[in-house]
């Protein structure tokens, strides 16, 4: 369901074969990076472009993950579209987490 | 093996006994259908080997009555035969026979069809005893269901009866719906006056559903009713009224950050309703925009005001906002299980309720209550509910 790719310190993570994020895909989601962050990549760019739906669960996965990678790394989510980022507006997360539209700026905001 | 060998020859008998428990098997003998049945019933043979042609009754006729038998066990059945005619074989097999062997045969062969037999009697031994087991977990687990889903029930009541308190007297309408997707639910609303025309009111959507977000939704509810009990009855100045959403919530959020054991957060929108000067005052947590019907101009209106949800971040911080209104003005407040719901095809919106509580804005309050209920009940009947949905519906006085 995830597919990872490795750059140095970068990992990008790309979701496959489903196209939304809830109760049920949001924990595997979570263990999947932390194992990743847990194994030394610092920084974390999770593609969310085939993602059309996220619940709360999913929500708390995602800044969970900004918890576990604390100030040793950044975050990075691309493309957050729709109703996914209605709910980040909603909730103001679209002010905390970082966006962007696709994955050659978001790499590039890291170098 | 426990095996009966069934001839009418005694010699035939005796050579194949003497093969068989050399073979280590345990052997009895019977020299006609009426002797073996009665063998049979009184004993527990795993395996029934029987000459074809026998004087009073055939070894197929002695086959077809042990398959017309109720044993508790199976029992494997071998005819030994000296027709050839593909008829007999037939008759044989209809009759329920396992095997045969053919007249004359070795003791290679014998053997060879014994240790066949057993092999399948081993198998089908193995399989029962497994499938014992399966019946047994099964019967295990349908009692731990069954109990488990009498204990949700049990809890679902529990949680409607702790839900809100519809006895209290407040200045406007108030209806509630609640539909949890399982049994409990995390979502949660609830109104408590807090003096002479000013009452608190709070919606909360637990983050996912079930039965640990119930209990964090019921837990906040008594926390509610605890944070509120310095505020009730006090006389307090609109100054200090309108501050009440915002204590509470960065209080709560504060909670929920500090205890690391507790995996939910949620969103929530709460408010103080003033009658006397006609403003709510409340704070947004991440929980869906409220709607407001103003009567006077005929419209509604979406307040898209966003925030962060609670306990979820530690720094998050929060602002009073406020809603004018007059006599007759309705709010809806729903959470975002609403969205998952579909008619016709489409998945529902904000802009949906926002037509809804217009198009019924000349129904009187309890028409328009019911409405709301039936249609999202009817909605939430389309396809198995995923999230807890509810929605508060408040008319002014």
């Amino acid at each position: 369901m995830f597919l990872a790719n490795f750059e140095n310190k970068t990992c990008t993570i790309a979701i496959q074969k489903v196209d939304k994020l809830d109760a049920q895909s949001a924990p595997e989601l979570r263990s999947y990076i932390v194992n990743i962050i847990n194994n030394g990549s610092e920084n974390i760019i999770i593609d969310l472009s085939n993602i059309s739906f996220m619940d709360s669960s999913a929500l708390g996965a995602i800044v969970s993950i900004m918890k576990v990678l604390g100030g040793n790394g950044k975050l990075i989510l691309v493309g957050v579209h729709g109703i996914v980022l209605d709910l980040f507006k909603l909730t103001r997360m679209d002010n905390v987490l970082n966006l962007y539209n696709d994955i050659e700026s978001a790499k590039k905001s890291l170098f | 093996m426990n095996i009966l060998l069934v001839d009418d020859t005694p010699e035939i008998l005796f050579t194949q006994s003497l093969l068989l428990k050399k073979m280590g098997h345990s052997i009895t003998t019977a020299s006609n259908g009426d002797d073996a049945w009665n063998k049979i019933i009184s004993n527990d043979f795993q395996m029934v080997v029987s000459d074809y042609l026998m004087p009073k009754s055939t070894g197929i006729e002695l086959f077809e009555k042990i398959r017309s038998h109720s044993f508790s066990h199976y029992i494997y059945l071998t005819l030994v035969t000296g027709c050839e005619t593909e008829s007999t074989h037939l008759k044989a097999m209809n009759s329920g026979s396992d095997d045969f062997i053919q007249k004359p045969f070795t003791c290679n062969e014998f053997r060879a069809h014994i240790n066949s037999a057993e092999r399948i009697i081993n198998l089908q031994t193995s399989l029962v005893t497994e499938n014992n087991g399966l019946k047994n977990s099964f019967t295990n687990l349908s009692n731990i269901q069954k109990s488990l889903k009498k204990d949700l029930k049990n809890a679902a009541d529990l949680q409607r009866a702790l839900s809100y308190n519809s006895l209290e007297d407040i200045s406007a309408k108030i209806n509630i719906y609640c539909s949890p997707a399982t049994e409990v639910g995390g979502d949660s609303l609830n109104y408590i006056k807090l003096q002479k025309d000013v009452f608190f009111f709070y919606a909360i959507d637990v983050s996912g559903h079930g039965i640990s977000s119930a209990m964090m939704s019921v837990s906040l509810g008594t926390m509610f009713n605890y944070l509120l009990k310095d505020y009730i009855d006090k006389n307090l100045s609109i100054n200090d009224l309108k501050k009440i959403p915002l204590l509470i919530t960065n209080h709560l959020n504060k909670k929920f950050n500090d205890d690391h054991q507790v995996d939910h957060y949620f969103t929530m929108l709460s408010g103080v309703v003033d009658n006397r000067i006609n403003k709510i005052y409340y704070v947004q947590a991440g929980h869906p925009f409220p709607i407001i019907y103003h009567c006077e101009k005929g419209t509604t209106e979406i307040i898209e005001k966003n925030g962060f949800p609670v306990g979820l971040l530690e720094n998050a911080t929060y602002e009073i906002n406020e809603i004018d209104f007059i006599k007759n003005d309705r709010l809806l407040v729903y959470s975002d299980g609403v969205f998952e719901l579909e008619e016709a095809d489409e998945l529902l919106d904000q802009n949906w309720l926002s037509n809804m509580l217009n198009n019924i804005s000349n129904y009187c309050f309890s028409d328009a209550s019911e409405y709301i209920n039936q249609k999202i009940n009817i909605l939430s009947r389309k396809k198995p509910q995923t999230d807890d949905i509810s929605l508060l519906l408040v008319e002014f006085n």
